[in-house]
């Protein structure tokens, strides 16, 4: 059975928006992370004050034509207008709209999400406590299946169309959702989308107290730092994402990567730590679906995100599986730059990784101060030493609370 | 971050309500030396009784002495330890 080509991809982060804006600023290294002027911040001992929030958007933002479909409920929202207008992006990039209109049947789509709709259910409780309010359409949006059934409804899909939640891997997670259901014949196509825009007061004080956040206020852009020995915790961010996913018989365009095998291996023992057993399983699985080797992945996009206690864990699983090559394929991870995108990473993360592989440009290592000796993989290496590299096999690692793992490998088209 | 204004004992006691509300385990005196997780705590566990033991006692904990937070003893050398 041939693989599933990723033919779409739109994308707003922190960084930018649209494509185009997010790599060029990747290319400048402005990410876009910063401190904290959109909500107030809370007081009460919270240490942190930055983190990488999307720009609002303006309703002139989005697509002319989808504007009158959206409410002003929707548009009131940046979770919904972010997913719109990440979706209006991947589709124009993949010239797949025509087709969705000539067999919406055969085109689904999932929504991923790490919070959902949180800031939205915010004000639900807000309204309903404290001004006596009942907004009947508060809870309908505040529903995990309003957005895939409004974007549904928006882009003329009548596929399968639903939610996934799976902390930082829901978009991996969707992706795997995405191609297997491809794969067994009930669509064509899939718009894979996620969407995490959830960051205000409350929010940002509960993941300051669950005490996993970098405290380097004096330097936002530089405080990410995964697998550098004087990393302090992860910075959080918003983001959105959505790639296209089709069956090649029935791309209008040649694709920007093949879907090759995804590995997944879930165990929660301990709600924030990973397993390094299992993550080595997932990249196994990976591999062996993708019907390769080890041999043949020229570079790793890591899932580290600058955790003290977990970022080795994730070296140590490339050093079993890979040998001695672990020293030699570039291992980068986009969180250095991107910070940690909630549940939108594989799409987020993975737009950056993809297109690192089409150009074959690896990238500098980004925030390494000083490497960590429990890091053997190839996380310190120059990007001088691969001009001229070819890059036609990568392998994505993701990882996250809930104890998921999951892994790809994406080929060049 | 200064030394609580309490004694061991009273330290310990509120490391002890602390667990007990949180895990809703009750931890005996002679198991205040074994490691927490093995007696039925977990990291979100953890870091929801340092935060009650943060307000409680009116201070901050930086979070690169959490590793040490193994045992009830541990916790309470921590806060006895500060100046």
């Amino acid at each position: 059975m041939d693989s599933n080509l990723i033919t779409g991809i739109g994308l707003i982060t922190a960084a930018g928006v649209g494509c185009e804006e997010n790599y060029r600023n990747f290319e400048a290294r402005k990410s876009g992370i910063c401190t904290i002027t959109r909500f107030e911040l809370p007081t009460a001992k919270v240490k942190t004050n930055f983190a990488g929030l999307i720009k609002n958007l303006p309703n002139e933002a989005l697509p002319p034509e989808l504007l009158p479909l959206l409410n002003s409920e929707d548009l009131a929202q940046d979770y919904v207008k972010a997913a719109v207008y990440v979706a209006a992006e991947a589709i124009k990039d993949a010239g797949c709209a025509e087709n969705i209109k000539l067999a919406p049947r055969r085109t689904g789509l999932i929504v991923a999400s790490s919070l959902g709709n949180f800031l939205n259910v915010s004000e639900l409780v807000k309204d309903y406590f404290m001004k006596e309010l009942y907004k009947i359409t508060s809870l309908i949006h505040g529903m995990n299946s309003y957005l895939p059934s409004r974007l549904g409804s928006m882009f003329g899909v009548s596929g399968p169309c639903y939610f996934i939640s799976s902390s930082c891997t829901s978009a991996a997670n969707a992706i795997l959702q995405a191609d297997s259901l491809i794969k067994s014949g009930i669509v064509d196509r899939m718009i894979v989308c996620a969407v995490d825009v959830c960051l205000e007061t409350g929010t940002f004080h509960l993941w300051n107290k669950i005490r996993v956040l970098s405290y380097r206020n004096d330097s936002p852009q530089t405080a990410c730092r995964p697998y550098c020995k004087t990393r302090d915790g992860i910075v959080v961010s918003e983001a959105a994402g959505c790639f296209i996913v089709e069956k090649p018989a029935v791309a209008n365009s040649k694709g920007h990567a093949t879907i090759k095998g995804i590995g997944m291996a879930n165990g929660a023992n301990d709600f924030l730590k990973p397993s390094p057993e299992l993550l080595e399983a997932a990249i196994r699985e990976a591999i062996e679906q993708a019907d390769t080797t080890s041999d043949q992945i020229d570079f790793i996009a890591g899932s580290a995100s600058g955790s003290q206690y977990c970022d080795h864990f994730e070296p140590e699983a490339i050093c079993r599986i890979f040998g001695d090559r672990a020293a030699k394929i570039p291992l980068f991870p986009y969180k250095s730059f991107l910070g940690t995108t909630f549940g939108t990473q594989a799409l987020s993360e993975g737009a950056f990784a993809i297109r690192t592989m089409n150009e074959n440009k690896v990238p500098e290592p980004l925030n390494i101060f000083e490497p960590d000796e429990r890091v053997k993989a190839n996380a310190y290496y120059k990007a001088s030493d691969y001009s001229g590299y070819n890059i036609n096999n990568m392998l994505f690692v993701n990882y996250g609370f809930a104890g998921n793992h999951m892994a790809a490998v994406l080929a060049k088209c | 971050m200064s030394k609580p204004e309490i004694t061991r004992e009273q330290l310990i006691e509120k490391i002890v309500a602390a667990i007990s509300k949180v895990a809703k385990i009750t931890i005996p005196p002679e198991k205040y030396g074994e490691n927490l997780f093995q007696l039925g705590m977990d990291s979100i566990k953890a870091i929801q009784v340092v935060n009650i033991l943060e307000d409680e006692l009116d201070l901050m904990v930086d979070d690169a002495h959490l590793p040490k937070f193994t045992s009830i003893d541990a916790i309470a050398e921590h806060f006895d330890n500060l100046k």
